[in-house]
């Protein structure tokens, strides 16, 4: 049987670290995913911060892919010259600001998105299901889904296992 | 004559988790047991599965008479499989959140419950269809829960019966009003008072307080308080105490301004104070906090106190409190300060028979219940000098008590189980139905 593949998309890294690696200290998020399908597990975990992963005990058997650019997208470039951090800010402080900046390309989650656009793990090929770690994430995995139903997309590490485990 | 019909009206019934469940699962049970045809309409497995775990062993416990349809409730906003989302939802989950609930609230006026009023509605008009119903009696919280018996009202004439587990405009903790008199939640509340039959509350505190607020309705308001289940106590073992070390125990759920952190540093300190305290432990069990998953913040509070001999147990199934119960020599009884809470596990703390230090504040509505309890310290006030003193106080009263001891401490909780508290409402509806023919 070919192996599962699967895709952890993480977009908050200092609480993966601290989640993840609270959660999977004996076996590796792989292992863990390999248990609940009875089958091989091919985990990539995309990030911005490859080294914030490595050798952890959670990353074990899992393939780091990194989506540090050398530079930055376009968009992210032109937001930045044009300040517009510092009017997110001042927006957030309101909830019709918070909701407004939800709505804009200076939402962490369409950041993620065009990070990941620029450098996608395993380009050619098809992930079986796609875990967004965090909210942030949740954007780009749904996006998966879109193009492609048979990608499985979930919110959540424990989610996805359950997922698996109704699904086989 | 055909038995009467009682449509009963549950969100949290078995296999939900929580504390209000077991006085959903009694009352049908025991209308059930008087020989009424019992409906319930509650939510779906898949419900409890997700939000607040599930207790199988409490669904077992439903009488085999009963009938139960599940209503399902919406579960989108914590759906984790992303093929289900909207594009709206993955393009702005505040937007999407706002606008449910703006949604839930054009419904009814309770957050997140709001959109249960339609199914659960036309649920009851299907019931009602296939069956005639007699009496609907709802327990709340949600609110949502008593709309069926008032719509059935409107259309059938059907009397309805509010059971007030908790309060909907009362602040328990503060003793003051929840929102304005004019907003829209205080009118639906109005209204459905005022059509129903009766309204039931768990102490005379909250019964005052509601009688103040509606005196018009005043006269159909009882008081249906709380009680212990003795068939879960049974196979309690009796307990021997001994100097060697004793067992404290909590059991119940931890959540809100309960005084956890004086308690603990309460047992710290009393260990100090006793070398008998010095070589026990403190066992908790229950639930930190409403959800399935312990509250982190709780817990941590917990565990930091683990040098101190303070362990916290997990989940209990009330199936299996007679066991736990077997495990402790006494039992902290922790609340938060309210004249209004009385909490359903004081009774069940008295039918163990098992002596109990109070920590809480002395008006606190549980106080009344234990006063005449043989095995019972009360802390003068909420400090940890005052939980410190009651606790080894506790550890004198159960190391010197005699063997009949637990058996009459068991003898006084008697007036406090259950069925007696509902035995009345049960004679009063069935002879009432009854006189008017049933079955409308």
């Amino acid at each position: 049987m070919t192996p599962l593949t699967v895709l952890l998309l993480v977009a908050n890294d200092s609480e993966a670290t601290e989640r993840l690696g609270s959660q999977y200290q004996s076996a590796g998020l792989a292992e863990a995913i390999a248990a609940a399908v009875n089958r091989n597990v091919v985990l990539t975990i995309a990030t911005r911060n490859p080294e914030k992963h490595a050798n952890k005990s959670y990353s074990r058997d899992a393939i780091i892919h990194s989506m540090r650019a050398e530079r930055a997208p376009l968009v992210d470039r032109l937001l930045l010259v044009m300040g517009a951090e510092k009017l997110r800010t001042t927006l957030s402080t309101s909830p019709i600001g918070r909701l407004i900046n939800s709505l804009s390309a200076t939402d962490p989650s369409r950041i993620f998105a065009r990070a990941y656009r620029q450098k996608p793990a395993n380009a050619s090929g098809h992930f079986d299901l796609v875990i967004a770690f965090d909210t942030a994430a949740i954007r780009t995995a749904w996006s998966f889904n879109k193009r492609d139903s048979t990608t499985a997309a979930v919110f959540g590490d424990a989610a996805a296992i359950a997922y698996l485990r109704d699904n086989n | 004559m055909p038995k009467p019909h009682l449509l009963y009206v549950a969100w949290g019934y078995p296999p939900a988790r929580g504390a209000g469940m077991y006085r959903a699962l009694a009352t049908a049970n025991a209308y059930a047991e008087a020989g009424w045809r019992v409906t319930v309409l509650t939510a779906t497995r898949e419900t409890f599965a997700s939000l607040t775990g599930t207790d199988e062993l409490a669904e077992q416990q439903i009488h085999s008479a009963i009938t139960v349809v599940r209503v399902p409730f919406d579960l989108s906003r914590g759906e984790t499989n992303l093929s289900r989302w909207t594009r709206l939802r993955v393009a702005s989950p505040l937007l999407w959140s706002f606008l449910k609930a703006l949604a839930e609230r054009a419904a009814f006026p309770e957050p997140r419950y709001g959109a249960w009023r339609v199914p659960l509605v036309s649920a009851a008009r299907e019931v009602h269809r296939r069956s005639p119903v007699d009496l609907v009696i709802s327990t709340a919280n949600p609110n949502v829960d008593f709309l069926p018996g008032y719509y059935l009202n409107k259309s059938h004439g059907i009397p309805y019966v509010m059971d007030y587990r908790d309060t909907w405009h009362l602040d328990m903790y503060r003793g003051s009003r929840i929102g304005s008199r004019s907003s829209r939640s205080a009118r639906w509340e109005r209204k459905l008072i005022k059509h129903s039959s009766e309204v039931w509350f768990v102490n005379k505190p909250i019964l005052e307080w509601h009688a103040k607020e509606f005196p018009a309705d005043a006269a159909k308001f009882h008081v249906v308080t709380n009680g212990f289940d003795p068939e879960y106590l049974q196979g309690q073992v009796d307990r021997i105490s001994s100097a060697a070390g004793l067992t404290y125990g909590y059991l119940g759920t931890i959540y809100g301004p309960m005084p956890v952190r004086e308690t603990l540093e309460g047992w710290r300190q009393a260990r100090k104070l006793s070398p008998i305290l010095a070589k026990s432990t403190l066992e908790i069990h229950g639930r930190l906090g409403h959800y399935s998953v312990p509250n982190a913040e709780i817990l941590e509070l917990i565990e930091s106190y683990a040098g101190d001999g303070v362990r916290y147990m997990g989940i209990v199934s009330k199936t299996q409190v007679a066991e736990v119960y077997s495990r402790f020599d006494a039992l902290l009884l922790i609340l938060g300060q309210s004249t209004y809470i009385t909490s359903g596990k004081v009774f069940e703390y008295a039918g163990t028979g098992l002596p109990i230090a109070s920590l809480h504040h002395p008006e606190t509505a549980s106080t009344t219940v234990l006063q005449d309890y043989p095995r019972w310290v009360a802390a003068a006030d909420v400090s940890v000098d005052s939980f410190a003193n009651a606790i080894v106080e506790l550890s004198t009263m159960a190391l010197d008590s005699d063997s009949n001891a637990q058996d009459e401490a068991r003898e006084s909780a008697a007036q406090f189980e259950r069925l007696r508290q509902l035995e009345p409402r049960i004679s009063e509806w069935t002879r009432q139905v009854m006189s008017e023919g049933g079955n409308k």
